[in-house]
This record gives structure tokens, sequence and C-alpha cells, in this order.
């Protein structure tokens, strides 16, 4: 891996940054891009739920889509993860087909996926 | 670790078996590499239905219910799923607080001590936080915060899916568990229907001194004693005007503690005879009308009979021989044995509830013959909540609905009922006085009454 000759350069300038990037393997690149992406996935759970993973849909056939579908984005689901992560003692009252209980086992899958020896 | 109430339910979130669970699924449904980064120790078929391991040492574990389940473990986290439909769920929660770092209990709405803490928490907050639409935030008294998330969260789920939805629940109730998350909706029956406040609740008011008291005790051995105070007025108003029940769930929700302090017998003798005596003078909660200077005469009490029964004492094993009502009698409270007919007290109160008709100068206006002053907080809140047990769909079409309610904080709605079966009614004062006047003049037929000359 090659990089500027001053090293103060990569900090101050995005593009030096880039440039460097850019000159690296696609493999390396990829690598890269995938260490950044599980780093935001275990600091945020809601980006990784929303974006990296899918749930089953078990009214797949009725409405004729794939079985498997992306979590869909739900305007109470930060709130709901923000609590999660900060209350010790929660409880959850919920209409039915809320994908509440998605949204808890995803915490804890998260939780286990990320931490060591969490159970 | 997960707690559900069935041990399918515990695989369809964890790891499944055949289908892929909730948590599989969310596992093999992610990106390759992260999947390559935060491997499982095998395939999941390959494991047990209700684990999930990973290489870091994490594991998702499922269980059935039953409190002694979690007890044995020291997990990070614990998610109770459906928790209002599950058995033991109180005892499970109280097993986990001490061991886990972190519960979380989700469920729909139907009775249940889940329910119970979430009403609870509503009812008695005043700081309930709805930033977000259908989403409700509040914090019980215990430290529990409870996250409220209604159909009407959803964006989808508006007006039109509503109308859409609603005919095809099987029924209004139905509908009210399952969207509006009320938890009472599939209770069993009030016992008492016809209480309504705004007919029978009453803001104190000076107590008139010609009024007839009557007054009534249910004692137990293992909760605080129970009283209860009314009077009826010339106008035949039957008026709840005092209770006393020294207990820390007093008229509030929840079970009744088990370290509720019992006192002496003469303790409690000592509190009859301060508040019927001469000083009170406010009307408040837990006991306390505005006497107005005279001792209070109670025309009659009335004890649960059980009260024969039980013994103050009991030492080495052994019952002694004096019982809560020889007690009460030795240190001057004398009562009679109420009647125990549920049945008939219950639609005694239930006709004397129901409102009525007065039609005023000025004004018409509907009240109750029973009156209760809203500082008996425990009676009104035994007659808005005692209930009759909701038969199981299977008990349904074997037996026919039980009569008798839940026996569950219902001291004062006992009372209630021996008081009103006691047909309890106004005693005039002077009438000693009139007779006197009478006395010496015979009626001159058989018809009730007399004539009086001039």
């Amino acid at each position: 891996m090659k990089l500027t000759k001053d090293p103060e350069s990569i900090l101050i300038s995005p593009r030096s940054v880039l440039k460097n990037f850019n000159s690296l393997a696609p493999k390396l690149q990829q690598a890269i891009r995938d260490g950044i992406e599980t780093e935001r996935c275990a600091r945020d759970p809601v980006h990784w739920l929303l974006n990296y993973t899918r749930t089953f849909d078990e009214h797949w056939k009725q409405k004729g889509s794939a079985p498997y579908a992306r979590f869909p984005r739900l305007p109470y689901m930060p709130k709901l993860f923000e609590l999660m992560q900060k209350e010790r003692r929660l409880f959850l009252p919920k209409s039915r087909d809320m994908m509440v209980s998605w949204s808890v086992v995803a915490y804890g899958v998260h939780l286990c996926q990320f931490n060591l020896g969490a159970e | 670790m997960i707690q559900s109430q069935k041990e399918d339910k515990v695989m369809a979130l964890v790891s499944g078996r055949g289908n892929p669970g909730y948590a599989r699924t969310l596992w093999e449904q992610q990106d390759d590499f992260l999947k390559a980064m935060k491997p499982l120790v095998k395939a999941p078929e390959e494991m047990p239905g209700d684990l999930l391991a990973w290489v870091n040492g994490s594991t998702f574990q499922g269980v059935p219910r039953g409190a002694d389940q979690v007890r044995q473990f020291h997990p990070t986290l614990v998610i109770f799923d459906e928790a209002a439909h599950l058995d033991e769920f109180a005892e499970a929660y109280a097993a986990a607080d001490p061991v886990a770092a972190q519960i979380i209990a989700i469920s729909s709405a139907a009775p249940s001590w889940f329910g119970e803490r979430v009403e609870e928490a509503f009812e008695s907050s005043t700081d309930v936080v709805s930033e977000l639409p259908g989403c409700d935030f509040v914090r019980h008294r215990s430290g529990i915060a409870v996250f409220r998330i209604k159909y009407s969260a959803d964006p989808k789920k508006d007006e039109e899916w509503v109308a859409k939805m609603r005919p095809t629940y099987s029924s209004d109730q139905a509908w009210r568990q399952e969207q509006e998350v009320d938890f009472t909706a599939s209770a069993g029956q009030l016992v008492f229907p016809e209480f309504k406040k705004e007919y029978t609740v009453v803001k104190p008011r000076a107590i008139p001194p010609d009024v007839t008291w009557y007054m009534g005790i249910d004692p137990h051995p293992r909760t605080p004693h129970a009283f209860l105070w009314m009077f009826v007025d010339r106008w035949g108003n039957h008026v709840y005007a005092r209770e006393y029940w020294p207990s820390k769930a007093y008229g509030r929700r929840g079970n009744i503690p088990e370290d509720d302090e019992l006192y002496q017998i003469d303790a409690y003798v000592d509190a009859i005879n301060f508040l019927e005596g001469p000083a009170p003078n406010v009307f408040s909660p837990n006991g306390f009308t505005d006497n107005a200077g005279p001792e209070q005469k109670i025309s009659r009490r009335i004890m649960d009979p059980a009260g024969k029964a039980w013994a103050v004492n009991r030492q080495m094993g052994k019952d002694s021989e004096e019982t809560f009502w020889d007690a009460y009698r030795k240190l001057g409270i004398y009562c009679e044995p109420a009647r125990k007919d549920f049945q008939a007290g219950r639609d005694k109160v239930g006709t004397r509830l129901r409102p009525r008709k007065y039609v005023g100068p000025a004004s018409t206006t509907h009240q109750s013959q029973i009156l209760i002053f809203e500082t008996c907080r425990e009676l009104i809140f035994e007659l808005e909540h005692n209930r009759y047990p909701l038969l199981t769909p299977s008990q349904a079409t074997k037996r026919d609905p039980v009569e008798t309610p839940l026996q569950k904080r219902s001291h004062l709605t006992d009372l209630l009922r021996y008081l009103e079966l006691e047909d309890p009614y106004w005693m005039d004062p002077q009438r000693a006085a009139r007779e006197e006047l009478f006395q010496g003049y015979a009626p001159y037929s058989d018809v009730p009454g007399y004539i009086v000359n001039g």
C-alpha cells in the first residue's frame, strides 16, 4: 500500500484519503468497507436491523411478495431501540402485528452477535 | 434468554424446528460478510431448536414457562414474550430481577400481573410522554419503564385500515384487547356494573346530627382488618362516609402486600374509638370524617362471622381459645354476625346503586340511594375492579358462568354487601319523646296510628 509522502495531508484532505483508498486492491477496499459497516452495525442496532438483515413475512403468499423482506421502517423503531439500550427493566404493551417481538428478538441477537459472552 | 408460554413458541422465537425461528432468521438473512465476521459455533440446523450459540461465547437460549427457569442462570438479557399470557410471570420476573442485567417483557393485552403494572403506571402517573403518534411512555413507581405501542403508531394503519379490519374481529371486546391494548377488555364481568361514579360518589359534606350509624368489621388472620361506616339520613340515603383499612395497598392497584403490618385487636379498637370520637374534624381518606364535636353513636355493628372461627393467637402450634369475635367484644365492640348470602347482598347493592330521578324546583338530577364520600378510596376502587372470573373457552362449553367473584381485594365491598343486607333504616331520635307524649292513648280501631284530641 502506497500512501502520499506527507502523512498529515491524509488527515487534512479527504480527497487524499479517497485517492489512497481507491489505490488499494478491490478486495482490500471491500474488507475495509465491511469492517466499517460491521463497526457501524455494532454501534447502531437499528442500522443493522434495517440494512443488513431480513425478517420472515408470514403473509408473503397472500401478498405475492418474497418470503424474506427487509425490516419495515416504522417511526417508533428508533425510540424503541433507544429504550431497549437504556432501560434496565422495560415493559412493552403493544397491539398485534407491530413487529415488536421481532424487534426485541433482533435486539437480543444483536447483543449476542456484537458482544462477547452475552447470554 | 427468552421465555415464552409453550415449547413450540420458544422454538419459533429462537432457532426453530423445521421452519427457521426469529433469531435464526435474523442471523441467516444477514449479509455474508457479517455472518463471516460473527459466526455461529456450528450450523443452526445442527443446534437444538431452542438455542443459537456464537463463536464469541454468546448464546441465545429459549426456555418455556415457569418461575424457576431463569433462576439457575445469570443472563445478560431476559425477554418475556407475551408476558400477559405467561403462567407465573410475576414469579418469573421476581426470580429474574436479581440475576439478570436487563429484563424486557413484551405483550399484547390480557388481564394479568403484567397488565396490572402497565395500568397502574398509566393511572398513577401524571408524566405520560406521548412524543410519537400511537406511542406513550411512562415510568411505574417501581422504576419499570413502560412503552405502549398502539396500532396507530404504524402510518399504514389509518382510519381506512381500521374500518376494514374492525369488522373482522369477533367482538368489540376482542378489538379493544388486540388493537387498543385494553388489558381489562376480556376480564370477567364486573360484580357491580351498576356502580357509576357520577351517580354515587359525592364530595364529603357536613353530617347531620340525627343520622343513624351502622358499622361493619371484616377481620382476617393474614391481612389487615377492614372497617366500614355508613349512616342513613332522614331521607333514606345510605351514605358511606368512612372506611379504615391500614394496608399499603389502600386505595390503589396491586396485590395486598405480604409484608402488610398486622395489628393487635386493641390497636384496632383504639383506632375505632378515635375515629368515632369527637377529635376528628376533617374529611380525609383512610378513616377520617369531620365529626363536628360529639361522639358518634353506632346503632348496629356487624362482623363477618368468620371472626368467630379465627383465633387471635397461635402458640406452640395451637390456636388460642379467644377468637377475633371474643377479642372485639372484650374491648367493648359488640357485633351481630353478618349474613353472608352473596347473591342477595350483591343484588341489594346493585338495586341501590341504580340512579333515581330527583325533580327539584330548578333542575332534575339523578342520584343513587347508596352515596359514597369520595374520601372512601378503597371502597370506590373495589367497586370499580371486583370481577367474576372469566371462563376459558373450553370451560364455557361445560359449565355456566361462575357466580362468586374472584377472591381478591374485596374487604370493603364485602362489608358493603353485609351492611346493605341488614336493610339499614333511619331511626328518628325524637321518636322516643313523641311516643311518650302519646302514652295513655289507645287506637280506636285496628288501623295503625293514633288520633290525638286537641
